[in-house]
């Protein structure tokens, strides 16, 4: 889009911007708009994709930096009523006001040339003729964000609707154009179109551009055409040749939506350019990282307070581990502002503290961002002798990271990797309650930019496997005559679940994490079983397992004469089949590996027994997944005892048919039913409705 | 770059920005201040907090608010406001929001703080944002906010404002909401007229308070230590604004040949005012019309033709300006430009009627049920639908939204913006509520009707054969009817990788394996008709084996579950709607196996609802029905036992399961058959 300040903003002398555009005055043919074909006329829908709302039948987009203006041209066929939606147009700018990174001026944007028009199946035309509106969505003293409104008139299903535009740059900036080719609706052909200045350009540092890279992602057979136009073209500001990158696609179908779907939201059909100083990708990287690491070393050195805050933690530490777990544990009991609150700059004045500058700062408040915290940790190790490394890492429910692209939004936080005794060994201080060792599930398996000895290197990001990702479930119930249970469950948490509710916690209060806890285990539950929570153990201390305890009470059967049928797997109940579509065009995508260990015991009352148990089950996936479930009757109770386990967080599409079989199979062996009986002593009455609510 | 501070502007900035506008991040340096934190905040802020229950976010220590009119009608309301956070939740009630509009202007938002350790802060002007405020159903509006992020926003912290908004009113009236979902422990409102003005209060929700006379034309209403409306984890709450109280001002010059908005009449005839020439036909909506009505002679074969026609054709579209919040565009333009808001459409259809003969006028409603008290008179509902009158003694079983005013007309409520609502019903959010039909000088305040379940309808029929090894499959057909076809039709009107998701998605809640296929639907467009679907189902081990038994679901698929609670009941209940659905399933059993038990058939009946159900065999055949109604629309706290109730016996039933057992007990079998 249209912020990056940091990426592709770059300055040159007003003089010749302006020149440039007294000479080269935007321009369009004298009909702004193409006239329909017949068969666009007529169309009514989408072959091989019927029922969608709209088709764009083009897309255009021309930017000229000579010219500091980018022009956009988009045709959409209405298909359905819904599709109407698309005739209200919201175009959003930016203007930063007082950002001024190359004492260039703020950087400012306008939306002009808005024309537009309707065009009915008959071929009748509807021109707009309204005023768009001006929409000042915020404002602050840096920075206006704001809209050009506008709707088309009289859209009717089977229209087309039309409408251009151009997004005009304050002269004394320069912005790389990207393109994303590829959205929701099928475009039937797009066109795109890039003049880049030819002037000299400098970046932030002063350094000299001298290339234009682009990170494609295209379908088959379609390219890139970047080719050089005589030097006596117009669109040449100096005199110089100049370049133009193009690209024609056609047929572009919808990007995929599907549940369970790897981070691959920014991989869609796409080309993102930069201007760079930089002539490889070894290059870029290798001297980005370089600032990188200067820069974050320079807040990471420990001055004195925080050599001695490690000193004054690590007395009396047994091992060099035993000092690097107190340091780490003194920066996960600070406060992380990701669950709290920044404070500003006035909150600091008032206790006696100016800007943080570096982790002495960090220290002295007792409060950071994720970043922040890591950088503490890093330098409290580094104070210690340790070698410690920071590192870049995508958050990978969002990104994955590839080098290709030169751009460094693609990392979102940092991580620590510190040797110890020998071996790297990878920490998670901003993620707060993260245990020691062990990252993030967003932060495994990753590939960053990392510290090393010397300089900077890509690297990867180790993972925990599916036993550290634990949870136990435990039902130990008593069943009365009339079927309904007392008891208490336990839920153990272990690794990313763990970290997932005490993260949580952190969001609101002892109630709130009651009642998300409470209603939690209520979902898994037969509705008519009341829960409450008894007690949180562990909450704060990330080491050890995190236990709640419930008292649960109610019916637990269904009644059926003079039986009662018990869910084999209480803590199964209301599960939904996590895979009902027999079609999938992408992998499946877990968080991460993990493992579910159920165990119920129901004893029960003189008056009942078991009839019959479901046999055991057992089910598998490949080498990743193991099921077992499995029910043990005695003379007075039943014991349930099921294993779920998922060793890999990655299915391949190819693989999706036999994963689906395996979640039908185990996920219908989960609902099967344990069927009690009368004794013939004393009759089960019918369970009662005690508790009230039912329904789901 | 990787540098520190480009990252954060850049990326970061850009979520930043982002956020603001979602308000969820709203992160403004704050700088010194040049002010201190005035005395009126102290002082609220060493007030003694009462003890709250354990979930009550925050407590207003102070909301003070002087509503002054000057001669020239001018008007200021100068408002102060202290909030003390209680919970980390309560942050967000101390995040100074102020609206204001090209009608109004804010003199100053001034904000103060004090965080727990007592420090205290004040912004400075460039620390507040300016924030575009229209409602996302907007195209454009002209509502702004000024919003800041004081320090101190931790529980224990106490956050003030202070500001004037200075406005031309519309209307002479002023509306004070002094309760909200938050404990508010001291309140004061005063009124500030010129001499010779007059004004009067209605009240909704709350008894009436006479004001004090301060003299010199200023009154003055304390409400100290008002309890919250506590919402919150609350199934089917009613809207917080339908329980919480409020107080209208109505106030008028001497001599004010203005419109008092004191009575519903009075409501009425400003809005007339403002919509009445707005109405006028004009050729082409006169040739319109009557193209959609040739042939046509009865009155609600003419009058669906055009409602259907408004609440088709006519694109919703809000672009509201000033009085364009209350004042509906020409209806020649909105008949051109083919969209329009709410009181658009409804103008449009009266202008679009009037060409045929047929009269009809707007009505003024809010879309949460109870908002709008007849004790109440004021001009602040949300939302616009028309009336259509009815011929006197013209009759249809098709007149179903049909309310009789004190003049003894008859009219069809019927809002053209819903457009999934048939013609000659009501919307169900709208049914039970209060609304004030404009009707020149008959405007009063009316109750809108509430519609027969069999209105708003879901039927289901199906036929499977379960075989023994527990797959079920079968053909299965669903007509759904009124407003519970809304969702349908719209997915019915989607493409077809989405349809077949969202019924793959639907299905699975009742399956664990299933193949759904063959899906189709009829009659999604035709509001009037049922719209069907109808699919084949393929559900592997639907009936699940244990030992010699094989057990399955009669209900097969399908819920009318309702989530309720088991705590007490302090507020009144929101059913959102009045149904009616039933369920015929059969199902043919396997070769080899006999029922061994079966369901008890139900049937109950509360009053507002019923339920019954039964499990039969005939023959080889498993048929199960059941029927469920809902009849009213709301229902007092003390019914809430009754509908716990219902939810118990509908989850008890859906939860049914017939028993099988193999005939042939000597056939080794899926389980073990446990012996004592």
């Amino acid at each position: 889009m249209m912020f990056y300040l940091n990426k592709n903003v770059l300055r040159r002398g007003l003089f010749v911007a302006a020149l440039a555009l007294a000479v080269m005055p935007v321009a369009h043919a004298s009909d702004p708009f193409l006239k329909p074909s017949k068969e666009e006329l007529a169309m009514t829908s989408m072959p091989g994709y019927p029922g969608v709302e709209a088709v764009i039948l083009t897309m255009d987009e021309a930017d000229n930096d000579q010219l500091h203006v980018k022009q956009y041209y988009k045709r959409i066929k209405i298909l359905t009523e819904k599709g109407k939606d698309l005739a209200d147009v919201e175009i959003g700018y930016a203007n930063f006001v007082d950002v001024d990174v190359f004492d260039a001026g703020g950087l400012e944007k306008n939306v002009t040339d808005i024309q537009a028009r309707t065009i009915h199946s008959d071929g009748t035309i509807v021109p707009f003729t309204g005023k768009p509106y001006t929409k000042m969505l915020m404002k602050s003293a840096a920075l206006k964000y704001q809209a050009k409104v506008f709707t088309l008139p009289d859209v009717q299903v089977g229209d087309i609707i039309e409408y251009r535009y151009a997004v005009r740059i304050a002269d004394n900036y320069f912005e790389a154009p990207d393109w994303y080719i590829q959205g929701k609706y099928y475009v039937k052909s797009a066109h795109y179109q890039w003049y880049p200045t030819s002037l000299d350009l400098t970046g932030p540092d002063g350094a000299s551009i001298s290339s234009i890279t682009w990170f494609p992602i295209l379908p088959e057979g379609a390219k890139i055409i970047n080719r050089e136009l005589p030097p006596a073209s117009a669109t040449s500001a100096s005199g110089g040749a100049v370049r133009v990158f193009e690209l024609s696609v056609k047929d572009i179908p919808p990007a995929p939506q599907e549940e369970y779907m790897p981070p691959t939201a920014s991989f869609t059909y796409q080309v993102l350019f930069n201007f760079t100083e930089y002539h490889s990708i070894d290059d870029y990287w290798k001297s980005v990282g370089k600032q990188w690491s200067k820069h974050a070393n320079s807040f990471i050195d420990p001055n004195g307070d925080v050599r001695k805050a490690a000193s004054d933690l690590t007395a009396g530490a047994a091992s060099p581990e035993d000092k690097l777990r107190r340091l780490y544990a003194a920066v996960e009991a600070m406060d992380n502002t990701q669950f709290t609150r920044a404070h500003d700059k006035q909150e600091d004045k008032a206790v006696g503290l100016g800007k943080v500058s570096s982790v002495a700062d960090v220290l002295a408040r007792k409060r950071g961002t994720p970043d922040q915290l890591t950088e503490l940790f890093l330098g409290m190790a580094r104070a210690e002798g340790f070698k410690a490394y920071a590192m870049e890492v995508p958050d990978r429910e969002h990104h994955i990271f590839v080098s290709q692209w030169l751009n460094t939004r693609q990392f979102d936080e940092m991580v620590a990797v510190v040797n110890v005794n020998g071996k790297d060994v990878f920490f998670d201080p901003g993620a707060r309650y993260c245990p020691y060792g062990h990252l993030a599930w967003q932060h495994t398996f990753v590939t960053g930019l990392r510290q090393t000895d010397s300089g900077t290197a890509f690297g990867e990001t180790p993972g925990d496997g599916y036993k550290y990702n634990n949870t136990a479930r435990i039902a130990d119930l008593k069943m009365d005559d009339q079927g309904a249970v007392t008891g208490t469950m336990i839920l153990r948490f272990e690794g990313a679940a763990a970290l997932h509710w005490r993260q949580r916690a952190l969001e609101g209060d002892e109630e709130s994490i009651k009642h998300s806890l409470r209603t939690s285990l209520e979902k898994m539950l037969p509705r008519s079983m009341e829960v409450k929570v008894d007690s949180i153990d562990n909450l704060t201390d990330y080491e050890k397992t995190l236990k709640v305890t419930y008292s649960v009470k109610g019916p637990v059967g269904t009644p059926a004469g003079k039986r009662l049928l018990v869910p084999e797997d209480l803590f199964e109940t209301n599960a939904v089949a996590a895979f009902p579509h027999d079609k999938r065009t992408m992998a499946v995508y877990y968080h991460y590996p993990m493992q579910v260990l159920d165990a119920q015991r129901i004893t029960l009352p003189a008056s009942m027994s078991v009839e019959a148990a479901p046999d055991a089950a057992k089910a598998a996936f490949q080498k990743q997944a193991a099921y077992d479930l499995h029910a043990e009757a005695a003379t007075n109770s039943i014991t349930t005892r099921r294993t779920f386990l998922f060793g890999d967080f990655y299915v391949p599409v190819k693989d999706y048919a036999d994963l689906r079989t395996y979640y039908a199979a185990f996920q219908a062996s989960d609902q099967k039913k344990i069927v009690l009986k009368a004794n013939a002593a004393v009759a089960p009455a019918t369970a009662a409705n005690e508790g009230g609510a039912g329904g789901n | 770059v990787l540098f520190r501070a480009t990252v954060s502007m850049g990326r970061k900035g850009l979520l930043l920005a982002c956020g603001m506008l979602g308000l969820v991040a709203l992160v403004v340096p704050a700088r010194a201040s040049s002010k201190g934190v005035p005395d009126w905040v102290r002082d609220a802020a060493q007030q003694v907090v009462p003890a709250y229950n354990s979930n009550t976010r925050a407590v207003v220590l102070l909301s003070e608010i002087t509503y002054t009119v000057a001669p020239n009608g001018r008007a200021s309301e100068h408002v102060r406001y202290v909030v003390k956070i209680l919970r980390p939740q309560g942050r967000r009630d101390a995040t100074p929001v102020v609206w204001y509009d090209k009608s109004s202007k804010l003199d100053g938002l001034h904000v103060w703080s004090i965080d727990p350790a007592g420090h205290e802060y004040a912004l400075k002007d460039e620390e507040v944002l300016d924030l575009d405020a229209g409602e996302s159903f907007e195209l454009y509006s002209d509502d702004r906010m000024k919003v800041a992020s004081p320090p101190g926003r931790d529980p224990g912290g106490v956050i003030a404002w202070e500001y004037t908004r200075n406005e031309r009113p519309y209307v002479k009236e002023t509306t004070w909401d002094f309760q909200n979902d938050l404990p508010r422990l001291k309140q004061v409102f005063t009124l500030a007229l010129p001499a010779g003005y007059t004004y009067s209060t209605t009240w909704a929700h709350h008894p009436l308070v006479d004001g004090a006379d301060l003299e010199n034309h200023s009154y003055r209403w304390e409400m100290n230590n008002e309890s919250p409306i506590d919402l919150e984890h609350v199934p089917f709450s009613p809207a917080g604004s339908s329980l919480s109280g409020r107080m209208t001002v109505h106030y008028s010059a001497p001599g004010d040949t203005a419109t008092d908005t004191s009575s519903w009449k009075g409501v009425g005839l400003w809005f007339d005012g403002l919509a009445h020439d707005r109405m006028a036909s004009n050729p082409e909506m006169a040739a319109k019309a009557a193209a959609l009505t040739a042939g046509k002679t009865d009155f609600f074969d003419k009058a669906e033709a055009i409602g259907e026609y408004v609440q088709k054709n006519i694109r919703y579209v809000a672009i509201e300006i000033g009085i364009g919040g209350n004042q509906p565009h020409p209806a020649a333009d909105i008949f051109k430009s083919g969209y329009g808001d709410c009181k658009d459409k409804a103008t449009l259809l009266s202008a679009m009627l009037s060409t045929v003969g047929i009269h009809s006028s707007l009505v003024i409603v809010d879309t949460s049920r109870g908002v709008i008290d007849p004790d109440d008179p004021s001009v602040s509902g949300n939302h616009a639908i028309g009336a259509i009158e009815i011929p006197a003694g013209y009759e249809s079983p098709r007149l179903h939204s049909v309310v009789t005013a004190k003049t003894g007309k008859r009219y069809l409520i019927f809002d053209p913006t819903w457009d999934q609502t048939p013609f000659g019903q009501l919307e169900d959010n709208l049914q039970g509520g209060y609304a004030m039909l404009m009707e020149g000088a008959d405007s009063q305040v009316i109750r809108l009707p509430v519609m027969a379940p069999d209105l708003n309808r879901v039927q289901r029929t199906a036929s499977f054969v379960l075989s023994a090894d527990g797959t079920l499959q079968g053909s299965v057909t669903e007509k759904r009817f009124g407003d519970v076809a809304e969702r349908r039709r719209v997915l019915a009107r989607s493409d077809a990788k989405m349809q077949q998701e969202n019924m793959d998605r639907l299905m699975a809640l009742d399956f664990s394996s299933l193949a759904l296929t063959g899906l189709t639907f009829e009659d999604a467009t035709s509001l009037n008709r049922d719209v069907v679907t109808s699919f084949h189902l393929q559900a592997q081990n639907f009936a699940t084996a244990t030992g010699p038994l094989l057990m399955l679901r009669p209900r097969v698929f399908g819920t009318y579950g309702l989530n309720v609670d088991r705590k007490s009941r302090k507020v009144p209940i929101d059913l959102h709607e009045t149904m009616q659905g039933h369920d015929e399933f059969d199902i043919a059993l396997p070769a080899g196996y006999a029922v061994d038990e079966m369901p008890q058939p139900v049937k109950l009946d509360w009053g507002f609802a019923s339920y019954e159900s039964k499990t039969e065999v005939h023959g080889r055949t498993l048929h199960y029905s059941r029927t469920f109604t809902l009849r009213d629309v709301t229902l007092p706290a003390a019914k809430y036992h009754d509908l716990q109730d219902l939810a118990a016996t509908i989850g008890e039933d859906e939860g049914g399961q017939v028993v099988l057992k193999r005939v042939a007990e000597a056939v080794k079998g899926s389980g073990t058959a446990v012996a004592h």
